[in-house]
């Protein structure tokens, strides 16, 4: 008995030995605010558009930026902030609907919460000052001939950041789209960028205008990804996507997806274009659905036409966890992802038509594929094809192809 | 002496909460008794639009372990029984997404018991629901105690059609049951209004802070007004991915020190009751963050007033961003508020503005303005700050984008930091 007593009391030293000297080094680290703020670079890097006499700019701040910025190294957090301006020329007030850029933003007070210390109260108060004031404006609305500029706090995420700007208006909105490079990786988050925009010149384009022919060519796309190697068949390719990228990435981002590096695959020779996951970012875990996209020269009512692989890993949130970008092993009920992915971005207000169309080919269920365990799937063999617009369609504008019934592949 | 003194108390306190918890725990050991699979069947609702007819039931923990063989709720699984029958001549399409953005596939939660997925498969709901046919089956989504707000969204060719239920857990909580917004109030207390100048002046008059149960405190500022039948309300929230939750009482404490204490993880902590008309919140709601101890919460409760026929509730909303110790509440333990309580509300009005069931918003006069120099607290003493507005939402059942959604040009909220910065 008196040895565990000494014991406990041993614990409580260290206890409060630890305490101590957490304190000690508490008071060191209170926040300061940034004397100068250099946000030159950011402006310069901007990327801006245009319409309805609004224009948009948009940057991600990088994580050394971040510091000079914001005085706290928001990168610890897993916080990346967003540098947004909207010039109002149009004869509405708007107002910006933060939710798009990040259904999970972080308020500044909840940012600066975070950093806060104890026995700081005055550097406590002037970080919240401070982060309050480079917010973006988001509490009033945007008169007609006004500008306003500032920083939303988004969650953290490598490589290119897709800036989805809603804005909204009586009766109205408008929304802007952009593949925001981030700075510390520049010349990759580009490189992406320029090369598909620059895949297909002209006269490679297939240009269809037709439903009936759309879905044939669709039906000879390639079944399924291969590995890097190029001779494995993997994955099936189970989606495609009709639309601007534009329009269909600023569907994604508002249902929680976020641009994210995968493990490579291969069509047409050459690895995925884009590819993307839906990861909660949150305490809650969530579905976790990766997609894999190609584009094609294939041009539907002059809209681009992409292809692309959706699935699992498996176990879903129950799964061990693993850098995000390994997506093996696969789920082998792939259909399920393919499903959830389509009933998902039906919320989105981009999606205006669906259609299913023979896909990997699998008429019957339960055949499985490929020589590697990790690949091996069922799946009903169909694709689905998915059309979108930047005009916002409700549930009820949803449209169907005209093709035959789902059933009848099965 | 004195520091050294105060930290013996709390590493007391701390020791004596462990005990206390542990000793509740051991009270709530439940027994084993068989339970019928099929018992959910007789609590289903079934509902009638047009050619269609949705039933629906929520079977309880120990059902869904009746029928599934494996404990669902250990991992927050709950599933959601319903039976589509159409009458129609189109084929319709359950969007699961609806009913829970992060529903779980049957190979997921497979995988999470370590158990065959064929099971699963064939308990699932299918797809598509074929003219004159019926479909059943189980959809399975992320658990929620007390009641279940279900929001079934059913996509077809020619229509969109969207039902909503809430499913009362019999098993849970008989000290609390979910209030019957229908009889609520006696007719002769009910305050029709038909004029939109009208409504915005009643809407000033209500309350502008919730009370403590003694009605001799004020707490955090009413600042959410809700308007729309409960069919057109609950679809929005589920669809945005906000579950109702219970009071903090009872089994709720218990587990609200557990979490803190021992960092448990649930999934959701209870809300505590804060109080409007004389009663608690009607119903509250969460939507989870970043980690267990944030959180944007809200509470509402149904007023005596009906707009052009339809509910008027006053709601609160705030942010958790993190949680501290308190003796005023009976959990020790509280959430620390976003000062700025209008971030909150705007994020709200944002989040829902995307469900497709806003259909207008305007900002009326609610708790008056308080100065960010001189806060008010609420009844936990966090201290908050506002322009004093309330957002008031009109929710309709057909679907709006956000390109219909309308404002009302009522009152402007000023910003304390946007005016200046603007050019």
């Amino acid at each position: 008995m008196k040895k565990s007593c000494s014991k406990m009391k041993n614990q409580l030293l260290i206890i409060i030995s630890t305490i101590c000297i957490a304190l000690f080094m508490n008071a060191c680290a209170t926040f300061k605010k940034p004397t100068t703020i250099n946000e030159a670079p950011i402006k310069e890097r901007a990327l801006t558009k245009e319409a309805n006499g609004i224009r948009a700019s948009a940057a991600v701040v990088g994580d050394q930026e971040a510091r000079q910025i914001f005085g706290i190294d928001l990168s610890r957090k897993k916080i990346q902030a967003v540098w947004i301006e909207i010039e109002n020329n149009s004869d509405r007030p708007i107002i910006l609907l933060s939710t798009a850029i990040d259904p999970e933003y972080i308020a500044p007070l909840e940012v600066a919460f975070y950093y806060h210390r104890a026995f700081a109260s005055d550097a406590n108060a002037a970080l919240d000052e401070h982060l309050l004031n480079l917010n973006f404006p988001v509490r009033s609305s945007m008169k007609p001939g006004s500008r306003a500029s500032g920083y939303i706090f988004t969650n953290w995420f490598k490589g290119i950041k897709v800036i989805d700007i809603d804005l909204l208006g009586n009766n109205f909105s408008q929304n802007f789209t952009f593949f925001a490079p981030n700075p510390d990786k520049m010349a990759e988050s580009k490189a992406v960028i320029d090369r598909i925009e620059t895949m297909f010149s002209d006269p490679e384009l297939q240009k269809l205008e037709s439903e009936g022919a759309l879905r044939e060519v669709l039906e000879q796309l390639p079944c399924c990804v291969s590995d890097k190697n190029g001779k494995t068949s993997a994955e099936p390719l189970n989606v495609v996507l009709i639309g601007e990228i534009y329009n269909w990435m600023s569907a994604l981002v508002r249902r929680g997806y976020r641009y994210q590096e995968l493990n490579p695959r291969s069509v047409f020779d050459r690895v995925q274009d884009i590819h993307t996951i839906k990861l909660s970012g949150g305490y809650l875990k969530g579905q976790e659905i990766i997609i894999r996209l190609w584009q094609t020269p294939i041009r539907y009512q002059s809209m681009p036409v992409w292809v692309g692989q959706t699935s699992t890993r498996l176990g879903g949130r129950f799964a061990d966890t693993a850098s995000a970008e390994v997506t093996l092993p696969m789920d082998p009920h792939v259909d399920e992802a393919r499903d959830a992915f389509t009933q998902d971005i039906a919320y989105s207000q981009a999606l205006i038509k669906i259609g299913y169309i023979k896909g990997s080919g699998l008429a019957q269920s339960t055949q499985t594929e490929t020589s590697s365990k990790d690949y091996q799937y069922t799946t009903d063999g169909l694709r689905v094809v998915l059309v979108f617009a930047k005009r916002p369609a409700s549930l009820e504008e949803i449209d169907f192809f005209n093709w035959k019934r789902l059933d009848d592949y099965r | 002496m004195e520091p050294w003194k105060s930290k013996i108390s709390i590493t007391t306190i701390f020791y004596s909460l462990s005990v206390l918890v542990l000793l509740l725990q051991g009270c709530a050991t439940t027994t084993s008794t068989p339970v019928d699979p099929l018992a959910y069947k007789k609590r289903t609702e079934s509902s009638v639009m047009g050619e269609l007819t949705i039933t629906v039931a929520v079977p309880t923990n120990s059902e869904a372990q009746a029928i599934y063989g494996v404990n669902l709720a250990l991992k927050h699984i709950q599933p959601v029984w319903l039976e589509v029958k159409n009458d129609s001549n189109d084929t319709y399409w359950l969007l699961s997404s609806g009913l829970d953005p992060h529903y779980f596939f049957p190979s997921e939660a497979a995988y999470a018991f370590k158990t065959e997925v064929e099971k699963f498969q064939k308990l699932e709901f299918k797809n598509p629901i074929r003219p004159g046919s019926t479909q059943a089956g189980f959809v399975l989504v992320n658990l929620d105690e007390g009641f279940k707000a279900v929001d079934i969204d059913l996509l077809s060719r020619e229509a969109v059609k969207s039902f909503s239920f809430i499913a009362d857990d019999p098993e849970f909580r008989a000290d609390y049951k979910l209030v019957n917004f229908e009889t609520l109030y006696k007719a002769e207390d009910i305050n029709n209004i038909e004029d939109e100048e009208e409504l915005r002046q009643m809407l000033e008059e209500l309350p502008r802070f919730t009370t403590n149960a003694d009605d001799d405190e004020y707490g955090d500022p009413l600042n959410l007004v809700l308007i729309g039948e409960i069919n057109d309300i609950l679809p929005a929230l589920v669809r945005r991915n906000w579950h109702a939750t219970e009071t903090t009482w009872s089994r709720a404490i218990r587990r609200t020190i557990k979490s803190f204490l021992l960092g448990a993880r649930y999934r959701y902590s209870p809300i505590s009751p804060l109080y409007v008309f004389g009663r608690p919140q009607d119903v509250g709601w969460q939507k989870a963050r970043r980690t267990i101890n944030e959180r944007n919460h809200m509470r509402f409760w149904l007023s005596p007033i009906r707009f052009r026929g339809k509910k008027v509730f006053i709601g609160q909303i705030s942010r958790d961003i993190g949680v501290k110790f308190t003796l005023k509440s009976p959990t020790i333990s509280t959430h620390v508020i976003d000062p700025d309580v209008d971030e909150a509300r705007r994020y709200f009005l944002e989040d829902l503005g995307y469900s497709q069931a806003l259909a207008k918003y305007g900002f009326v006069k609610g708790a008056g303005v308080v100065n960010k120099e001189e806060p008010r607290v609420n009844l936990v003493g966090d201290p908050f700050y506002t322009d004093g507005l309330r957002v008031v939402l009109f929710f309709e059942s057909r679907p709006y984008t956000i390109s219909e959604i309308d404002y009302l040009p009522w009152e402007t909220p000023s910003g304390f930091y946007g005016v200046s910065k603007q050019e």
